[in-house]
């Protein structure tokens, strides 16, 4: 029990925990330096990256420097430079003895005065301004009277001066002089000097402009950096400090540091992906969208997205984790970012990927179950119109009956000024119904022109009738790619018995008519209109690697196959020309969207004819189905199920919405309603858990969601297959990750009010109406005439491409522009034709343009030249009757070959034509326009067949070069402005003198 | 040491979990040190795909000299058979000008074929001098307005060589060649008026040259990127010297009547014949 007893011992006193303590100890130290180095080294990975940047791109600009060096030293050793120096020195030389002569005078003579006669004046006045302080603060007259009296004995003191002579000899002279004397010296002095400064400027003028001149020509001629801005580089590497480089900006509340690491964007020197051995030190690629969007305004991340406070490491820094919602673009999608603030644009410059986005949604007839805000914009403002008519209507009745009630209180009323009150208030009634019946006009006009743009994306299926082979239809519609690869019609994925049942309603319930009967053409004339009258503008014909056309619309290779010959006959005669619905007047029956190309009855039998032999001859299976009265009455639900409404008129379902999601906000779309059904767990692991790989899925195949689903057919996933290849989904997607609500303040925003947004708008028709099929609008955009053969490979056709319009605005007068193209035959009745270039086998359509759009459509073209609107004409001289006979020579001299390609609306002349008429000149030109084509063609319409050089500068005038008459050699005038001016002032008169003399 | 346990239980969680928690923080600070590795990452993937620099060195050719001791020659002579295009007579009516300058009818310049041998072919080898460069040639080649005509009707020349366009013709001209690889530009020649001298910086054949004052006017430059290149006489012969020794394939290329290649083999200082023949 003793032992029991035994005290145990106090492990605390007993046992040593030294080696506890140590390890802890060493432990904390461990952690404490980690902590130091994790928050000094690992947490500023950036470090590294400017480190290394700093050592490259000192390297790099070393590299740089000799080749740049060099070059600088070719240009100064280059004739020109040399010329401008010698011609620098020469002028700086005849100055240098009065440069000497005046800097002497000022530095030794005007200066040294001046600061001596100052240094005397300034004693005396300071002397005087504290008397003077003293005068105001004393309060006793007495005082004051007494200092002013030693103020005055101040002025009056003669005060002995020895100032240098203002010559600059460098003697000076000895002088008394009282108070104002010395003011009046300092004072003159101080002209002095600005007029010698004056004239020792002026002295310079030639020197420096000499001088202006020389670096002009260094700066114009060098690419690149001069070796001097190279060394200002290079010492600023050498006191480059390390440390976050950031962003902020402080109305959005955007940090971006992404320059911490991408330490090279904007440097002045274009540095390549492999330039600094690693891609991320590389310039900006796009430097031209920097310039207009400078990151110290706009950041990094508001265009990339991505986390711009991140600095962690470069997956955090891009977001690309599942804990950021907005990951940084990927590559091929990153104009998505553009989107957000240029929401009200269809064509962004310079967004080439989310242009072609845009074009798809809208030429693929995305908007026709998806509302797209902007798109299909026009049936929207038609519901809104209507209702603004009704709203007037009924406060108009209103007014109306206020009106009656208030003249009938007003007869009856046994007050007078009662009576009068009543009275005026029924005045005032009957003014605002005044004004309320002028408005409703006006909407009633907007009505009809919206009417007229309202336009389903595919064809009228009330025509099928008449149009399609029958048995083809349910062919068609189980799947439209089967018969015709790359077509814009989507695969359903239908029942056979639904595919039965839409086809015996829209059979049963098309329009039943008559059409024309018409014998056949001739095919080979029509491939040849086919070919070149400008169908293939818009249609392709072939297929696979053959196709050769444009496809904004049907590819034609199978149409025969599939439609009535004299159907085809009326749509391509005028496509305007509708079979007579008993339900719809036509007036209201929207317009297509092929355009009329103005051709005689016979050309559009012999298309006709080639068309309807285009095709395999397939048999379809007979199709007795589709006049069962009970398969149809099933069709319409099908049809309303699948939303077919959306894109075609259909008979009794003239009023369906659309049945698609909107998606103007799609891309900020919160990720969790996106509906990744199954493929939810999938996408996590591989990745593709984000907006763009919902979207690339879903477009590449619209039921993949569907994908393991236990779901009734009626439940399933109804977006239809396009089939898109890669670069049709990349540019969707683009389009769809950058349709996101802006979270930016107005002023970021692409909004414009003024003629920017008439550019805006207009490209919405352009894009729409497939302008860029024949025209080239934007450098860059190649029609679909530039990859058909006939036009790319015989030289004889280089002529005939549809006309450039980069520069329409400031060419033509708006409102020719606008009767041109109501019609482009600039005449009433003879009509099968161009009205300006009657050579080109290719023909201006005429749309069906509403006023409305044929204002827009103006406007764009003349706010992209900044061309005001209206057209002020500019003030022309009319020739003198010398002038006009000098005109008259210059035009048929051999030195001006005008008419040998110009049309002068003269039969004989014009067969072989290969320009505009001129004698439309005054009327559709500009003259200041004209005046500068005749000058510099290839500058306005690359490719043109006007020569350059036509003229050749002398005396301060441009004249025509090579042999000219001795009259215009002697005229003192500009002979390209005597040649507008002459053009301008054209009439048949003068234009049939012309042909007598040549 | 249970009892310890009661004692201190925060050293006894220590002891017990001492490896653990080491490894832990060893685990910490090995992450930790890793850091960002794209430098790493970059590196290592650069290496994997291996020296694309040398495929850009390869490309842009190796500048050859040809040994006059040992320069070969191939000489030939195209021919036609068949019937030969027919091309309507050109008709100049427009230009009273150059009406005058011939004696009545002017032939058609589109196929030019003299007793059988085919003119205005081109010949150039087409094959088996990949990988090097030669120095531009220095001769220049003229290409004349006369008659209205462009004379020759085609001509070649070596990337960078000068072409000398002329105009002998009493009347303005527009010189407007159609590239699609070059700089497309368009200037009027009055008569008389300095030639235009062109040196097409970028290999491309059938470039077309047309006048559009003179729409009838049109001929062919064929821009080669070496030296080895004729075109045929009014005889259908064409000779191509100063050839390093080796086998080569010849083309023959006509705007109208297509392309024929033939290979041949050429050894130092020796002269072969090659013979194309074109049928209609």
């Amino acid at each position: 029990m003793a032992e029991d007893k035994k005290v145990q011992p106090d492990p605390i006193t007993t046992k040593s925990y030294s080696v506890h303590l140590l390890v802890s100890m060493l432990l904390l130290m461990a952690s404490l330096v980690w902590a130091v180095y994790d928050e000094v080294e690992v947490m500023r990975p950036y470090k590294d990256y400017q480190a290394r940047f700093r050592a490259y791109y000192q390297g790099f600009l070393m590299n740089l420097r000799p080749e740049q060096a060099a070059k600088e030293e070719a240009i100064r050793n280059s004739a020109e430079y040399q010329a401008l120096n010698a011609e620098l020195n020469a002028a700086e030389g005849v100055v240098l003895d009065r440069i000497a002569d005046l800097d002497k005078r000022t530095g030794r003579g005007v200066i040294p005065r001046m600061t001596a006669a100052r240094n005397a004046f300034q004693v005396l006045r300071s002397e005087i301004d504290a008397l003077r302080y003293q005068v105001e603060v004393s309060g006793d007259e007495d005082d004051k009277a007494s200092i002013r009296e030693d103020i005055d004995a101040i002025r009056a003191r003669v005060v002995e001066v020895e100032l240098p002579l203002a010559d600059g000899s460098g003697g000076t002279e000895e002088l008394e002089l009282r108070y104002g004397q010395l003011e009046a010296e300092f004072l003159g002095m101080q002209e002095a000097r600005a007029s010698l400064q004056a004239e020792r400027l002026e002295a310079l003028e030639e020197a420096n402009r000499i001088r202006a001149e020389r670096d002009a020509l260094m700066s114009d001629r060098l690419v690149g950096l001069g070796a001097t801005q190279i060394d200002g580089l290079i010492a600023t590497m050498r006191d480059f400090d390390i440390g976050i480089k950031q962003i902020h900006l402080m109305d959005i509340d955007l940090v971006d540091r992404c320059e911490s690491c991408h330490l090279g964007i904007r440097q002045p020197v274009e540095i390549g992906p492999t330039d600094l051995i690693y891609p991320v030190f590389q310039s900006h690629p796009r430097p031209e969208l920097l310039a207009v969007h400078d990151p110290e305004r706009f950041g990094c991340s508001s265009c990339h997205n991505g986390n711009g406070r991140a600095t962690r490491n470069v997956t955090k820094g891009h977001g690309r984790h599942k804990f950021w919602l907005w990951p940084m673009f990927y590559r091929e999608n990153f104009e998505a970012g553009c989107h957000q603030c240029h929401s009200r644009e269809v064509v962004t410059p310079g967004g080439e990927t989310l242009n072609q986005g845009r074009e798809l949604y809208m030429n693929k007839g995305c908007w026709g179950c998806h509302r797209f805000e902007g798109f299909d914009s026009e049936s929207e403002e038609l519901t809104a119109v209507r209702q603004q008519i009704r709203n007037l209507s009924s406060d108009r009745d209103a007014n109306a009956k206020e009106m009656r009630v208030r003249l009938d209180l007003g007869d009856t009323s046994a007050d007078a000024s009662a009576a009068r009150m009543h009275y005026a208030r029924a005045e005032e009634l009957r003014l605002t119904n005044t004004r309320v019946d002028a408005e409703l006009h006006n909407l009633a006009v907007e009505e009809e022109n919206l009417a007229r743009e309202v336009k389903k994306f595919g064809p009228s299926l009330k025509e099928i009738r008449l149009k399609d082979r029958k048995e083809w239809i349910p062919v068609w519609i189980k799947d439209p790619h089967e018969f015709r690869p790359g077509s814009k019609m989507p695969a359903f994925r239908l029942l056979d018995e639904e595919v039965r049942q839409i086809s015996a309603y829209l059979w049963q319930n098309a329009l039943n008519g008559q059409l024309v009967q018409h014998p056949r053409g001739s095919a080979d004339r029509g491939k040849e209109l086919f070919e070149t009258r400008g169908c293939m503008g818009c249609h392709s014909i072939g297929e696979g690697a053959d196709q050769v056309g444009g496809d904004f619309a049907a590819n034609l290779s199978r149409v025969g196959d599939k439609m009535n010959y004299d159907y085809m006959v009326r749509w391509i005669h005028d496509p305007s020309e509708v079979t007579p619905d008993p339900d719809v007047p036509d007036a209201l029956r929207p317009r297509p969207i092929m355009p009329s190309l103005r051709l005689t009855i016979g050309e559009a039998r012999d298309i006709a004819t080639y068309l309807s032999d285009q095709g395999t001859g397939e048999e379809f299976p007979a199709a007795d189905y589709m006049d069962d009265p009970a398969m149809a009455a099933a069709g319409q639900d099908v049809i309303r199920h699948y939303g077919c409404a959306g894109c075609h008129e259909i008979s009794g379902l003239e009023e369906e919405g659309r049945i698609g999601t909107d998606l103007t906000f799609e891309g900020s779309k919160p990720l969790e309603r996106l509906d990744f059904a199954l493929k939810t767990h999938e996408a996590e692991l591989d990745g593709w858990y984000s907006h763009k790989g919902f979207f690339e899925r879903k477009l590449e195949n619209p039921a993949v969601f569907d994908e393991g689903k236990e779901r009734e057919h009626l439940e399933r996933l109804r977006m239809p297959n396009f089939n898109f290849n890669e670069s049709e989904i990349d540019a969707l997607t683009t389009f769809l990750l950058g349709a996101v609500e802006s979270t930016f303040p107005e002023q970021y925003r692409y909004e414009p009010e003024d003629e920017r947004a008439d550019v805006q708008e207009g490209w919405w028709i352009l894009t729409r109406h497939n302008c860029t099929g024949c025209h080239q609008i934007r450098p860059g955009n190649e029609s679909a005439f530039m990859s058909i053969p006939r036009y790319t490979d015989d030289p004889d056709w280089a002529e005939q491409f549809p006309p450039q319009l980069y520069t329409e605005g400031a060419r033509v007068q708006p409102d020719w522009l606008t009767e041109f193209l109501r019609n482009p035959a600039l005449s009433e009745t003879d009509v099968n034709r161009n009205g300006v270039r009657s050579y080109l086998h290719a023909r201006m359509p005429t749309f069906y343009f509403s006023d409305r759009q044929l204002s827009k459509i103006t406007r764009f073209f003349m706010a992209r030249d900044s061309q005001p609107v209206p057209y002020m004409p500019e003030d022309m001289a009319p020739l003198t009757p010398s002038e006009r006979a000098i005109g008259r020579q210059l035009f048929i001299s051999d030195a001006a070959p005008c008419l040998n390609c110009h049309m002068t609306g003269i039969p004989s002349q014009d067969v072989d034509a290969t320009a505009p008429n001129f004698l439309i000149a005054a009327e559709r030109l500009k003259p200041n326009w004209t005046y500068r084509w005749m000058l510099e063609p290839a500058s306005i319409a690359p490719g043109t067949a006007m020569p350059s050089e036509l003229f050749a500068r002398d005396a301060g005038r441009w004249i025509f070069q090579g042999d000219i008459p001795t009259a215009a050699r002697n005229y003192a005038g500009d002979h390209a402005d005597l040649i507008t001016r002459y053009m301008f002032q054209m009439d048949s008169t003068e234009l049939s003198r012309l042909q007598a003399l040549q | 040491m249970k009892q310890d346990c009661a004692f201190s239980e925060v050293n006894c969680v220590l002891n017990r979990n001492l490896p653990a928690i080491l490894c832990a923080s060893a685990l910490l600070l090995a992450a930790a040190c890793g850091g960002d590795d794209y430098f790493d990452q970059y590196d290592a993937k650069a290496r994997g795909s291996g020296g694309s620099g040398e495929d850009a060195a390869a490309s842009a050719g190796v500048m050859t000299t040809v040994d006059p001791a040992t320069a070969a020659t191939v000489t030939g002579m195209v021919s036609f058979s068949g019937e030969i295009p027919r091309f309507p007579p050109i008709n100049m009516s427009a230009e009273p000008d150059c009406v005058q300058l011939h004696g009545g009818r002017v032939p058609s310049d589109r196929v030019l074929v003299n007793d059988g041998m085919l003119q205005d072919a081109l010949i150039w080898v087409s094959k088996g001098l990949e990988g090097k460069r030669f120095p531009v040639r220095t001769d220049v080649v003229n290409l004349d307005q006369d008659g209205c005509i462009y004379k020759p009707h085609v001509v070649a020349v070596q990337a960078g060589q000068a072409l000398n366009i002329t105009n002998s013709d009493p009347t303005t001209h527009n010189v407007h060649p159609l590239p699609r690889e070059n700089r497309e530009w368009n200037k009027s020649q009055t008569s008389g008026a300095a030639a235009i001298d062109y040196a097409f910086p970028r290999p491309e054949m059938k470039i077309a040259v047309k006048c559009n004052i003179h729409p009838w006017m049109q001929a062919y430059v064929h821009v080669l990127e070496h030296p080895y290149f004729a075109v045929t006489d009014a005889n259908g012969a064409f000779e191509i010297g100063n050839l390093p020794p080796g086998t080569y394939t010849l083309q023959a290329v006509h705007e109208r009547l297509g392309e024929q290649e033939m290979e041949f083999t050429v050894g130092a200082s020796e002269s072969t014949k090659v013979s194309f023949a074109f049928t209609g």
